[in-house]
């Protein structure tokens, strides 16, 4: 084509490279960007599995009467929201009626007393998404009480968290009556049993930091309503800002675009939200009706690449999720990986690595097309012939039980009433309704020399501790029980997390077990 | 803006390259030449634009004190032209020196002067210019071969930025001398598209990217296992030692691959910095193949000065011990001391510097005793005592470097003394693969100046070229910043 052959050689490399882009960008708009989008997002198995056609989009609402709340790190770490993270207190929650544009309802978002403290994992954090899906708002409407969160502290040391919350002083100042530890069934032994001391203290101040520091997006948590929802509106409210991030995904630039709108969705419309002192200034339907983003191509362009990391700290770890799915180089990958999962399926090769597995369900228990089939993480699966295997040579639960009677004890001294909730795995709440027997583990017991079984035997195990000194709830039995009436979605489709159905009922044990 | 960003390659590398080719079909040297300049201020300014303006007026004062010590001012101070010379050398090494002492140094020593000697300063955090340690050497070299009129014909000032700015050098080096790149910029016949080195520039780019993002990458988190993650054990620690020994190199020389690569797409070429280092049969080798333009700069500007000056005062000396540590020992050390604090504030590098230097010293001493051990002895020990070098080198602490070399060596000693030490896992051996990869490449293939002289336009080149590229952009989920970015 070329009479000079390295001006060929430079065409057709460019030719490659343009070609690999455009492929990219085919496999983004087909599958990945199904998944892999801006709030709201699909659930984590779809995710996980790279399957866009289980994936359900589930849009957040709070409908309830009552909030939990953060607490107030003012009182232990003074300025640490100013000073520290240059990010105003948050304080109130304002819901507007769609009808007359007013005010109807007002949450406080950060409190210096807090009755009914919880910590727990992302089944606390509301990760499943939809409609109220906190279970500590359900708590807090139903017993009238401030219930306040914490996030994990330590690398999956629940136990350490909260013997570090009990000798700093914190309960006692912000004068805690119970605190309810939740834990996935996958990590509670792992949480419960590490060497642990429990004279271990930090000062106040410090550990108001560390809260702060390990909360990242979760920050505002309860006000992580406030985030999803304004992101829902400034989405949809400017019509084609979905659109042009489409086609800035093409171009590349999605990633400083998207934490550009998060910034200034945040920037524009959070804080002012936030911020007790501007609220009657500005409200949510003004302020996004005005989020245009119009900026000029040497502008996006010039905040490529550190636009994320110079982001202001709390709207970047606020946005954490958002920006994390509109990340290009995520994108990228997930394309390839998309790619070759398609090709996988095409050519009907079932990968046994797989994350995500499926098993068909004795009735239809999901309201999706497919609700007879139970899709789960491979993980659940796993830690439940952990467990099996070597609960009973390692004393797992014996380890556990006796590290949450120390804990009581200790809690009990100050008046603090420790209220233990592990929540079951998706594949052990459905197990009594598969249609066919799990594949066999492979593993053989080492006492029995027996085949380990996969069926989770955790919550039984659990309930037969005779000398429990905590309190014990089981929300397995409450699935279990919606689960005997047929009752659809109990947990999401396509998601490892509980929907809402349930948290009613798990309201009213929690509040049993602490009249009890 | 990293090398291996999408908006690098995907934006910025295409468009300045094409506006530069075709503002090169305009026949206008200066045309391109800004266009080449406004290009590197806007890659420095996409970092931080609050830093352009600062930078830009250190290049300036540079030039004009450059211009003072070569001695271009009114006749009428003719009389005190050395007097004016060295004055304003001096200066402009104050200047240079402060301004990196200030950013990269200050911090260091008032936390240090606050442990030692009770003083209160209040430590706060100072964001330091990105490659303010490469742009400020690069200047002090010139300033340098001025002073010492090594530079005979003053360039212009927009040869002069283009110099310090040029950014396939800006961030990470190579150490240029304005020899090496002014009067490229004025040679005519690389005022024109020349596609063969835009094909090896292309060829150059994949390597180095390979290089960072598939190997380098891919070791990091082997890497972390020891020096991040804690769990310090024996294997745990030697993985880790050894697995960043290789991340360092193949970072490192990736991103000077890539920077080369960038440069000969523009037509200039840049010096190498790397040939083989883990090649070396002796620590005085190794550095003459690693980082060479660092080397290159602190032996011409540190060792050699010091060296000649412990000459003339010792050469008479009767005693040859203190003679030879005089004239031999104490510049070497000195010399990797000052290039170890170069590479950061902190006790950690100035133990590297002191590490290196003494190793050196030692190997001079060996070399006159005329003693061999055999060439892979030779090569087991340079590559030893690097990986231990490193140790210092990558440990946010001293407390945690000398933990992993405890782990490493005395527990090395209780397996030889069968006392059956802690291990860790015999699992975790897995994470070795990589670093058994990498070895292998680093030993059994040639390295990319090598394979660049061999390149062709044929259709080996070219798969071999969009192999490269097309896995690492595949690979490119992790965007780990560049080592070497933090000097």
């Amino acid at each position: 084509m070329f009479k000079d052959q390295y001006k060929q050689l430079v065409f057709l490399i460019i030719i490659v490279c343009i070609s690999f882009l455009i492929i990219n960008f085919l496999i983004w708009f087909t599958y990945t960007s199904k998944l892999f989008r801006a709030y709201p997002w699909p659930g984590d198995l779809s995710r996980m599995d790279l399957n866009p056609s289980i994936a359900i989009v589930k849009k957040e609402k709070r409908t309830l009467d009552k909030l939990m709340v953060l607490p107030d790190l003012d009182i232990i770490s003074p300025g640490i929201y100013e000073k520290y993270h240059n990010f105003p207190k948050p304080r109130v929650y304002a819901k507007y009626s769609q009808d007359t544009q007013d005010i109807f309802q007002r949450y406080t978002l950060v409190s210096s007393e807090i009755p009914v403290l919880t910590m727990g994992d992302s089944i606390s954090r509301g990760r499943g998404g939809g409609v109220n899906n906190y279970w500590q708002d359900f708590l807090s409407t139903r017993i009238n009480k401030t219930v306040g969160f914490i996030p994990e502290l330590s690398d999956n040391n629940m136990l350490r968290d909260a013997i570090l919350l009990h000798n700093s002083g914190f309960l006692k100042k912000y004068k805690v009556k119970y605190l309810i530890i939740q834990t996935g069934e996958s990590n509670a032994i792992r949480r419960f049993i590490q060497e642990t001391d429990f004279n271990e203290s930090i000062s106040l101040k410090e550990l108001g930091y560390l809260i702060s520091k390990r909360s990242g997006g979760t920050f505002l948590d309860p006000g992580h309503a406030v985030i999803g929802e304004s992101i829902d509106y400034a989405l949809n409210a400017s019509n084609n800002v979905y659109y042009r991030a489409m086609i800035t995904q093409f171009l590349f630039m999605h990633l400083n675009y998207m934490s550009e709108t998060a910034d200034k969705i945040f920037k524009h419309n959070i804080r002012p939200l936030i911020n007790q002192d501007d609220i009657y200034e500005n409200t949510i339907e003004h302020d996004l009706r005005d989020t245009v983003l119009k900026r000029h191509i040497s502008s996006i362009y010039y905040d490529a690449d550190m636009r994320t990391r110079t982001m202001d700290y709390k709207a970047a770890s606020a946005f954490s999720s958002l920006t994390d799915k509109f990340n290009v180089s995520a994108a990228m990958n997930n394309n390839y990986k998309m790619l070759i999962r398609r090709i996988q399926d095409k050519l009907g090769y079932y990968n046994p690595k797989r994350s995500v597995k499926n098993i068909s369900l004795t009735n239809k228990l999901f309201s999706h097309q497919d609700g007879n089939i139970l899709y789960y993480a491979s993980s659940d699966f796993m830690s439940n012939v952990k467990f099996n295997k070597w609960n009973e040579t390692e004393h797992w639960t014996k380890r556990m039980n006796e590290a949450l009677n120390k804990l009581s004890k200790k809690l009990k001294s100050e008046g603090v009433t420790l209220i233990f909730m592990p929540s079951p795995n998706k594949l052990t709440a459905y197990q009594d309704y598969l249609a066919s027997p799990l594949p066999d583990s492979g593993e053989i017991h080492p006492k029995t020399k027996e085949k380990v079984s996969s069926k989770s035997t955790f919550f039984e195990t659990l309930e037969s501790a005779q000398d429990r000194e905590y309190k014990f709830v089981n929300p397995k039995k409450i699935i279990s029980m919606h689960l005997k009436n047929n009752t659809r979605d109990v947990y999401y489709f396509d998601d490892t997390h509980w929907n809402n159905i349930i948290l009613s009922d798990l309201a009213k044990v929690i509040e049993d077990k602490m009249l009890e | 803006m990293l090398f291996n960003s999408y908006n690098f390659i995907f934006w910025f590398l295409p468009f300045v390259l094409i506006i530069y080719h075709l503002s090169l079909k305009l026949n206008s040297v200066s045309i391109s030449k800004y266009i080449l300049l406004s290009a590197s201020l806007l890659f420095y300014a996409l970092w931080k634009v609050e830093f352009v303006l600062q930078f830009i007026i250190l290049i300036f004062i540079n030039y004009n004190l450059s211009k003072l010590i070569l001695g271009e001012y009114s006749n009428k101070l003719n009389h005190m032209k050395d007097r004016i010379s060295l004055f304003s050398f001096i200066v402009s090494l104050v200047i240079n020196l402060g301004f990196l002492f200030y950013y990269k140094y200050l911090i260091f020593f008032m936390s240090q002067s606050n442990e030692f000697f009770g003083t209160t300063f209040v430590l706060e955090k100072i964001i330091m210019p990105l490659g303010i340690s490469f742009f400020t050497f690069i200047q002090i070299s010139y300033l340098i071969e001025c002073f010492q009129k090594r530079v005979t014909q003053i360039p212009s000032l927009l040869d002069y930025m283009q110099f310090v700015t040029y950014f396939p050098h800006l961030i990470a080096g190579p150490i240029v001398l304005y020899k090496e790149l002014i009067p490229q910029f004025n040679d005519y016949s690389k005022h024109k598209t020349i596609y063969k080195n835009i094909a090896l520039g292309f060829f150059l780019f994949s390597i180095g990217m390979f290089k960072k993002v598939v190997i380098a990458d891919s070791l990091d988190e082997h890497t972390a296992i020891a020096f991040d993650e804690g769990g310090i054990r024996f294997y745990r620690s030697w993985i880790s030692a050894l697995s960043f020994t290789l991340q360092l190199y193949f970072d490192f020389s990736g991103y000077m691959d890539m920077a080369l690569g960038i440069s000969k797409m523009f037509n200039y070429d840049l010096p190498i910095n790397f040939n083989s280092p883990f090649k070396s049969l002796n620590i005085g080798e190794y550095w003459r193949r690693w980082h060479i333009t660092m080397t290159r700069f602190f032996m011409g500007y540190v060792y050699l000065p010091v060296s000649l000056s412990a000459t003339r005062k010792y050469n008479d000396c009767r005693s040859p011990i203190i003679k030879f540590f005089n004239i031999t020992i104490y510049p070497i050390v000195l010399t990797f001391l000052i290039a170890g604090i170069w590479h950061g504030a902190g006790w950690t590098f100035i133990i590297f510097g002191l590490w290196h230097g003494i190793g050196l010293a030692i190997h001079r001493v060996w070399q006159l005793s005329k003693l061999s051990i055999g060439k892979y002895m030779s090569w087991l020990l340079t590559f030893i005592f690097v990986v231990i070098g490193n140790v210092f080198f990558r440990s946010p602490d001293m407390s945690t470097a000398l933990n992993i070399l405890d782990s490493m060596f005395y527990t090395l000693v209780e397996i030889l003394l069968l006392r059956n030490p802690e291990l860790g896992h015999a699992s975790e051996l897995s994470r070795l693969f990589v670093f058994i990869i990498g070895l292998a490449i680093v030993l059994l293939f040639k390295n990319s100046s090598e394979l660049a002289q061999k390149f062709k336009p044929n259709l080996k080149h070219f798969t071999f070229t969009i192999f490269l590229l097309v896995l690492s952009l595949s690979m490119m989920n992790r965007q780990i910043d560049f080592l070497y970015w933090q000097f």
